[in-house]
């Protein structure tokens, strides 16, 4: 067994070599990715004190059921994506060697200002990676809306330490049972922060040109992997450290169900791919955080990860299509999986989850969100649910007729283009896109691993032992 | 000094919003760093305390000390804000490259 801090320095060891090695750096990022995806399963699960320094003068990496989930979610899933996308690495592996450790850092970190940090990480990679695109404007208005947002950030978690004297996630919350905040300003200025990297709105604005302009390693690692991860820490955030009174969860969830709802009906007014996957992302992010929020964690988990998975390969494939195809529209480039088979099916199953048609993994989400929903006497959320799977499914099901129908082709003034995908890329979607059917039909497994990382979240079951405190007073 | 602090995050708030010049923009942003980095240090002040050194003449630990942790924080903070600020002005040259101006409005909506 391993500690869990390996997974946050081979990567960080790999970037510094790959910067000095660069000839092998490529190798490097493929060797890392690969490592970690390899390690995730031999870690062991507990708490590592960096520098042997105990909370809370110390950095602490905690590592329990729901940490785990989210690490195997995030390392097989990047692992994946540096292999089928090999070839866009080129002069970016390090900073996505340093996208790696920051990603994990993230999901482990026990302490807040140590989240700042990797969370500053994060994004700093993401401006670089992003920035192949060419779109450098697009980038700046990106880059500035998420400073900002780090910055409110941290002003909450100082004002946080200046109210309970620690930063260290379990001794905040544990503080915040016994003594709730007399004012919600510094939870309002974390949502904001998070709201940011998690695009709700009304601080999801950098989206629509950064994904709007994706390749197929940008679309896939931003509007999936980075996605997920980010939605994993906001559920840990804003169920297992922070305590919010009432009036701000309701709030928040008002403003989660805005972001939903106008996120799936600018996905049903578009008619460009990569348009559609945002926003249909945007709104996605909402519902989640709505289930993160209103304590249906284990929903949320499996959510996240058939978003994840989904998002993955369809972003990948509209990279593609957007990158080497004349035109992203879905008219002109109708009849467009009839050339390009393999990728046409695995869209298309992937696009059928995200529907939440039954046999599909989609469908095993929406009907355990639904019947958790059910179960707590709440009837006004599921109807919001049902809507936006009605108008979801609507523009999916679209989409992919479109982009089957051969009758087009006539009018189409597209060329009829084949994508040029490597024999492992098609068999490595199609498997994944298969996955679905898999975990739709035999859902067990999965929903007792998001049953077990809920409970983790939910009870709070780790803790230790304080004999110090900081603080000014 | 809080005060202070949050003054010159509103300043470079100000300047965010009303400013389209690519340098301002940095420099509100680099403004509102310096703002909260002096919050921060601000909240671990003490008035009549020391520096949290343990010297010759402060040899013990029972001494009253100002928190050291928000200075931790802001060099931290600091090497961030110097990260992000490079990145920021290696963008602006690549715009300035490309349209030949600092200003985002004259780039336009998507370039």
């Amino acid at each position: 067994m391993m500690q869990s801090v390996y997974l946050i320095a081979l990567p960080l060891l790999l970037a510094f070599a790959s910067m000095v090695f660069k000839k092998l750096s490529k190798s490097l990022l493929l060797l890392g990715s690969l490592s970690n995806a390899v390690m995730v399963f031999l870690i062991e699960r507990g708490d590592v004190f960096l520098g042997g320094y105990e909370p809370p003068y110390g950095i602490v990496l905690h590592l329990a059921d729901y940490g785990y989930y989210s690490l195997v979610v995030l390392n097989l899933s990047f692992a994946l994506l540096m292999m089928i996308a090999f070839s866009r690495t080129y002069k970016i592996a390090p900073v996505l060697l340093i996208t790696l450790a920051s990603l994990n850092g993230l999901i482990m970190t026990g302490d807040l200002f140590n989240l700042f940090v990797f969370l500053e990480i994060s994004s700093i990679a993401s401006f670089i990676i992003v920035s192949a695109n060419g779109r450098f404007a697009d980038v700046f208005n990106y880059m500035v809306m998420a400073i900002v947002g780090s910055l409110l950030y941290l002003l909450g978690i100082i004002l946080l330490y200046s109210t309970y004297g620690t930063l260290n996630m379990v001794k905040i919350h544990q503080l915040m049972v016994l003594s709730p905040l007399k004012s919600q300003i510094p939870v309002i200025l974390i949502f904001a922060g998070i709201a940011v990297e998690v695009k709700l709105a009304p601080f999801n604005g950098w989206v629509k040109k950064i994904l709007g302009n994706s390749n197929e390693l940008s679309g896939p690692l931003i509007g999936s992997i980075y996605a997920g991860v980010m939605l994993l820490v906001f559920g840990r955030l804003f169920t297992d450290v922070l305590v919010l009174d009432s009036g701000l969860v309701k709030t928040l969830t008002m403003v989660a169900l805005f972001t939903m709802l106008a996120g799936e009906a600018a996905a049903f007014d578009s008619r460009r791919i990569r348009e559609i996957l945002l926003y249909s992302s945007i709104a996605q992010s909402g519902l989640s955080a709505v289930r993160f929020r209103n304590g249906y964690g284990s929903a949320a988990l499996l959510s996240v990860l058939g978003n994840v998975v989904s998002k993955f390969i369809m972003y990948f494939i509209a990279g593609k299509i957007g990158t080497e195809g004349a035109s992203d529209d879905i008219n002109e480039l109708s009849g467009s999986f009839a050339d390009n088979k393999a990728m046409g099916l695995a869209f298309t199953l992937a696009s059928l989850s995200m529907s939440g048609l039954p046999l599909f993994y989609g469908f095993v989400v929406k009907v355990n969100v639904l019947y958790n929903i059910f179960m707590s006497g709440g009837y006004l959320l599921p109807v919001f649910i049902l809507v936006d799977s009605l108008v979801e499914g609507a523009y999916m099901i679209r989409m992919i007729g479109r982009l089957w129908n051969v009758d087009g082709w006539e009018r189409a003034p597209r060329e009829r283009i084949r994508y040029s995908f490597g024999i492992f890329t098609r068999v490595s979607v199609l498997a994944l896109s298969l996955l679905l059917v898999v975990l739709g039909l035999l859902p067990g497994g999965v929903t007792e691993l998001a049953g077990n990382a809920s409970e983790d979240l939910s009870q709070g079951r780790y803790s230790y032992e304080f004999n110090l405190e900081g603080g000014s007073e | 000094m809080h005060i202070f602090g949050f003054i010159l995050i509103l300043i470079g708030i100000y300047g965010l919003i009303t400013k389209n010049n690519i340098i301002k923009m940095i420099i509100s942003l680099n403004v509102m760093e310096v703002g909260l980095n002096l919050f921060i240090v601000s909240t671990g002040y003490r008035e009549g305390s020391l520096a949290p050194i343990l010297t010759g003449e402060n040899p013990s630990t029972v001494l009253d000390f100002v928190d050291p942790l928000p200075q931790a924080l802001v060099l931290t903070s600091i090497v961030i804000g110097v990260g992000t600020t490079a990145l920021g002005l290696a963008f602006a040259r690549k715009i300035y490259q490309k349209h030949n101006t600092f200003n985002l409005m004259e780039v336009g909506v998507g370039e």
